[in-house]
């Protein structure tokens, strides 16, 4: 379905995602419908497109 | 009323959307239509002619007005609640039987790409449609199974399985059938069509039964239907006078009760 699981550390945070940003030390994520969500202080580590898994990890 | 229309390429699936749109229009309702086949050609059963079918304009192609009308003033606030006039009003174009048709993508080149952001845009729309008494949300579902793999139908109420007597459609029913359950939408029926003989009526009742599936109708073939689809007409033309669609009704009234 290509819209993806965020994880960060293990815990979920963000869910249907469909586009993501790195940005510094923050990673930003975005739905279809455009609700967003910043997390702070981590880095993107993973994605995984046949599991549907963005694995962010604190920086 | 949210209701899924699902079951096997040809199985007459844009027909019966078509039709129990057109009679629930009759009946009042505010009707939505919305054609998920990534080869869409519901516009054409609802009178909407070809050429100004071509111009439709997909939901999947109108992101940015989506997201322009989640946003808020207030930043990390979102407004994620739309009601049918919304959608009629922004995305949907009107067809000549009252209905309103939304079209959810198709492929425009070669090479293109999938339809993913256009199945997830529909699955979102529909979690958050807000559907009053006298509104209907028909969706005419791509062929097949892989929609369910996708969820694009998780948010509705009833879902419909097409199927004629050919085993290949009956297996294809059977497995949207597992797939729905699993799914946990609440109301799924089945519908035969293209019923010409007793003994394909009876095969009919025979895999209901053997399934646990509610059989909600029997459709017969309609020579009629068909020469509507070789013309380019819409076959609701015939509405009042087609046995088929006589049958569509009847359909129409026991999903209203």
């Amino acid at each position: 379905m290509c819209e993806f699981t965020v994880f960060l550390d293990k815990e979920i945070v963000f869910r249907d995602a469909t586009y993501a940003r790195a940005d510094a030390n923050r990673v930003s994520v975005r739905d279809i419908l455009g609700k967003s969500k910043t997390v702070e202080n981590c880095k993107i580590v993973e994605v995984d497109v046949a599991s549907e898994r963005i694995v962010l990890r604190k920086a | 009323m949210k209701v899924a229309v699902a079951g096997k390429g040809g199985v007459g699936k844009t027909l019966v959307v078509g039709a129990l749109a057109y009679f629930l229009a009759e009946k009042g309702f505010k009707v939505l239509a919305i054609d998920a086949d990534s080869s869409p050609n519901l516009a054409l059963t609802l009178g909407i002619s070809a050429d100004e079918a071509s111009k439709i304009v997909p939901i999947s192609e109108n992101q940015e007005l989506i997201r322009a009308k989640t946003e808020t003033p207030h930043p990390g606030v979102y407004r994620l609640s739309f009601t049918v006039d919304d959608v009629v009003r922004d995305f949907a174009v009107k067809s000549p039987f009252d209905i309103n048709l939304l079209v959810m993508g198709t492929i425009r080149t070669a090479g293109e790409g999938c339809t993913c952001m256009a199945n997830a845009l529909v699955r979102s729309l529909l979690r958050h449609l807000i559907v009053e008494r006298d509104e209907a949300v028909l969706m005419d579902m791509e062929a097949g199974v892989e929609h369910m793999g996708r969820n694009t139908a998780k948010h509705v109420d009833t879902m419909l399985i097409i199927a004629d007597s050919s085993l290949k459609a009956m297996e294809t029913a059977k497995k949207i059938h597992a797939l729905a359950v699993e799914a946990g939408i609440k109301r799924i029926f089945l519908v035969a069509n293209k019923i010409a003989e007793k003994e394909e009526e009876n095969s009919m009742k025979r895999f209901a039964a053997s399934n646990n599936i509610v059989l909600l109708g029997l459709i017969p073939h309609d020579d009629r239907i068909l020469k509507a689809d070789r013309k380019g007409e819409s076959p609701l033309c015939y509405a009042k006078s087609s046995v088929a669609l006589g049958i569509i009704e009847q359909i129409c009234e026991k999903l209203l009760r």
